[in-house]
């Protein structure tokens, strides 16, 4: 046994870390490496930790003897952050699954980090809340979504994923612990605001360029479960009709779920498996807003009554009236655009979609979201590779969703080209699309998520240069020798 | 959600599911219970070997990243990749979302590597143990064949002419002899005529279990082509992992003169009939479901129908059920190789049954009982076989 192995060993016991090859290989990809083929970066040590006492030895440790640290939580991550893209050590918090505390006074819930969203939205629907569910499988860590500042389904109602957190417990690349919000009381109380005493450090994880550190505990808010939740469909025949019907709902603040789509992007989360989703892709309407009432009885009311009247005027349809098999997908289109009931997140069918061959996450004006689709479709149209028709095999699709947020006065976009990818072709044929697309957006104004749109070198792409400066600032100050690595696409230096 | 399983025989060498691992998109459903079945977050973990050693390698998706790295040269089948590999109980459930959504077949995958290992001749010695047993006994155990059914002495059976055979499985005819005698009482009992087949050897499926894939098609033969010249019209298997490798039969080119059937199907034949009745009976009991009958038979119901004939008897579902169904953690060959390993997953199980607050746990598989028999071990919940718990209720005739 290597002395860093048994340093290590003597942290969390010598079960839990290995330098076997047969354990590596199986840390060297994730979801994000499904482009790359058989690519793959396994680390030199994988090390499972139970509390943040030992994360805490271990970041010391790795830091003292300057090891890359990459961290695992439930290894989805569509940006390669579970991947040691530098080897080193891979910290995974597969032993840190439990729900620390559920308070139904404060509608509160505190997690580790292998907390799935699915045990938690149960757990607490148990108790007459729920929680906001990002547009992640339910298998996703509660924690690692949270912070990632994915938007959830719930739209302009419930805002940002990251606002539901209350307080976050982080070690930091020097292995000491902060906690913030009402953590810092470390009460047994319960937390219960999310700015507190001292200054306010819980966007900082969220806002990193780089990694800052691990986050061990999670406080989130909780919501009480409605008296009633109600789905609707409204369907178009053009995009713009359905983008400005979308936009008066999101901006008349009705409905909680409330979600434009185009494309095969909902037949691929509501259907269970791919031939199915060809079938439904042949009848299901190219766009589309699902969205979910949600409340007292008398609200729902008026939101549905509106809503109606609002889709009829700009020439849509509501389809659930008319054609009886979406009722069978109630379930998912609670799940999707509502978020809210762990026991229908089975009909979230990821796998019914083919995969990815590459996304753009863009944040822009509601005003913004046709134009959008409309250059993505024609960037897309116009590559060579994708126009020939010996080139697709039945098996290309492109698809949008658009989600209201930050209170309805933007759109979190989401921009999609599936097929399953076993070739490489197609996978730069798709990052040309991409490139193309982010040239035109930058035109626009459109701000694109660099963390999460696929194949796009961080840091490039139409961010404020001040902001930019001061996370990295901030990165350098918390880890000079830059030993936590946000993972293998990533080239930041530190 | 019933899927169709690993044949037995699967043609495919580990080279060509090469593209299938790489398809594997780590959504992590292979490790949870169906979150529109969960019923208890406490258990909706999934995949014993990864929940017990929770390292990425355990689960499926490790499993195969494990198989494209032997398949790309990157890993050798060092004891390591034994150990992972074998930790696996086989229990489908990875392929049971795998196959209807992504057309994944992680357990195809797991059987192959299997098969590959045997190939390098790189076994565990349990298992070459059990393949000498297999060889020398035509029993996994290592157990001489005079102690085959010794608890059934004094039944003779063979001047019966019936068109019945009671499949008994290796392990209620050397190991759990009790079964094999409850389950030819209760059928006695309900009046059906049934032959013992006293040259049944082992149906093969511990070989194939482990990659041996020669040894068990051998035996598999070899119960074939006996029972098909015997003009047996219906063979009745108390195991449901032997009738699942008879099943598989076909697909090796292999034709079956005899219809299958579980005994729990045929017990229930015989209530509808009206040839069991049982007394009645207040109890709270639990029932789980083997994976092979469940998962890989898509027998669930029977076995529920059976105890709902007693009157008094309330069945309470564990919260993995059907084909979220838990499994107990002696399949696949884990029992022999691991015992610490199938106890721990069978004491997860039975915490599960203990959380129901009931008396009783019952099941039809022998390996089942077993394990969960062990991990019931002073906890107050007694554990039956199908056939035992109806025995304490059933009706003279």
């Amino acid at each position: 046994m290597s002395s860093i192995l048994r340093s290590l060993a003597d942290i969390v016991g010598e079960r839990w870390v290995s330098d076997e090859l047969a354990i590596l290989a199986s840390y060297g990809r994730d979801i994000s490496t499904y482009l790359l083929y058989g690519q793959q970066k396994p680390p030199d040590l994988v090390i499972l930790p139970q509390t943040t006492e030992e994360i805490a030895q271990i970041v010391k440790f790795a830091k003292a003897n300057h090891i890359h640290i990459t961290i695992r939580n439930t290894g989805l991550s569509l940006s390669s952050t579970s991947v040691a893209g530098h080897g080193g050590l891979l910290i995974d918090l597969r032993r840190m699954d439990r729900v620390l505390q559920i308070n139904g006074e404060t509608h509160t819930a505190t997690v580790e980090p292998n907390v799935s969203l699915a045990v938690l939205s149960f757990a607490m629907q148990k108790r007459g809340m729920f929680i906001a569910i990002p547009g992640a499988p339910s298998t996703a860590g509660v924690l690692s979504n949270y912070v990632y500042g994915n938007t959830n389904k719930s739209g302009s109602r419930l805002d940002w994923q990251f606002s539901h957190i209350i307080g976050i417990e982080m070690v930091l690349p020097d292995g000491s612990v902060i906690r913030t919000g009402s953590s810092t009381e470390n009460s047994d109380e319960g937390s219960i605001w999310g700015f507190g005493p001292g200054p306010d450090l819980h966007y900082l994880p969220v806002h990193a360029m780089g990694t800052l550190g691990i986050v061990t505990k999670m406080t989130v808010r909780g919501h009480h479960l409605d008296d009633e939740c109600k789905i609707f469909w409204g369907s178009f025949d053009d995009i713009d009709p359905a983008c400005s019907a979308f936009r008066e709902i999101v901006r008349r603040e009705l409905c909680t779920g409330s979600c434009v789509y185009a494309g095969h992007k909902y037949t691929s989360y509501a259907t269970d498996t791919g031939e199915a989703q060809y079938r439904m892709n042949r009848v299901h309407p190219m766009y589309s807003v699902v969205l979910t009432f949600q409340g007292t009885r008398g609200r729902v009311e008026y939101e549905e009554k509106t809503v109606r009247e609002i889709v009829e005027r700009n020439e849509g349809r509501v389809i659930q009236d008319k054609f009886p098999p979406y009722q069978s997908f109630v379930g998912s289109h609670i799940a999707m655009a509502s978020s809210l009931y762990s026991d229908v997140l089975g009909a979230i069918r990821y796998w019914g979609s083919r995969g990815s061959l590459t996304t753009i996450f863009g944040i822009l004006s509601m005003d913004q979201i046709a134009e959008a689709w409309k250059i993505f479709t024609k960037a897309t149209l116009e590559e060579p590779y994708f126009s020939d028709p010996d080139n697709l095999h039945g098996d290309l699709g492109l698809g949008m969703i658009g989600y209201a947020t930050e209170g309805g006065h933007y759109d979190w976009l989401e921009l999609g080209l599936e097929g399953h990818n076993l070739n490489l072709d197609a996978s730069w044929a798709s990052v040309r699309v991409v490139t193309r697309c982010n040239k035109e957006f930058a035109k626009l104004g459109i701000a694109v998520d660099p963390r999460r749109s696929s194949k796009i070198a961080p840091g490039k792409l139409n961010l404020q240069s001040g902001y930019v400066d001061l996370m990295t600032t901030i990165k350098k100050s918390l880890d000079p020798s830059n030993i936590m690595h946000p993972g293998w696409w990533f080239t930041y230096k530190g | 959600m019933t899927t169709n399983l690993p044949e037995v025989k699967e043609k495919k060498k580990l080279e060509d599911y090469y593209e299938m691992a790489l398809r594997c998109n780590k959504c992590g459903f292979c490790r949870h219970v169906q979150p529109m079945a969960m019923a208890d977050e406490r258990f909706s973990g999934q995949c014993p070997p990864g929940q017990n050693n929770k390292y990425d390698s355990y689960f499926a998706s490790g499993l195969l990243e494990i198989s494209r790295a032997v398949v790309e040269g990157n890993l050798k089948i060092t004891d390591k990749v034994l150990e992972i590999l074998h930790k696996c109980t086989t229990c489908g459930f990875c392929e049971e979302f795998c196959e209807p959504g992504s057309r994944l077949y992680p357990l195809r995958i797991i059987m192959a590597l299997r098969e590959r290992c045997i190939e390098e001749d790189k076994m565990l010695k349990p298992h070459r143990d059990m393949i000498t047993s297999l060889n020398e006994n035509m029993n996994p155990y290592g157990r001489p064949r005079t102690e085959r059914l010794s608890a059934l002495t004094e039944v003779d059976s063979s001047s019966s002419s019936s068109d019945n055979v009671l499949f008994f499985g290796c392990c209620s005819s050397y190991k759990s002899q009790e079964i094999a005698k409850d389950s030819l009482e209760i059928l006695t009992r309900g009046g059906l005529d049934v032959n013992i087949d006293k040259d049944e050897i082992c149906c093969g499926l511990p070989g194939f279990s482990i990659g041996a894939e020669k040894i068990g098609l051998e035996l598999l033969k070899k119960n074939v082509d006996r029972l098909n010249s015997s003009g047996v019209k219906r063979v009745i298997f108390v195991d449901p992992q032997c009738q699942y490798t008879f099943a598989q039969a076909k697909s090796q080119g292999i034709t079956l003169n005899f219809e299958m059937q579980h005994i729990s199907q045929t017990i229930l034949g015989l209530i509808d009939h009206g040839s069991l009745t049982f007394s009645p009976l207040e109890e709270k009991i639990t029932y789980h479901d083997p994976c092979y009958l469940g998962r890989r038979l898509g027998i669930y119901e029977e076995p529920r129908k059976v105890l709902s004939n007693i009157q008094g008897v309330t069945l309470f579902e564990m919260p993995r059920t059907r084909a979220n169904s838990f499994c107990c953690g002696a399949g696949g060959g884990v029992e022999v190789a691991y015992p610490d390993e199938t106890a721990r997953t069978s004491e997860n199980r039975f915490d599960e049954a203990a959380s129901l607050g009931v008396k009783s746990l019952v099941t039809c598989d022998p390996l089942c009982y077993g394990a969960l028999e062990k991990a019931a071990n002073g906890k107050g919940i007694e554990v039956y076989d199908l056939s035992r718990y109806l025995l304490r209720v059933v009706e003279e005739r």
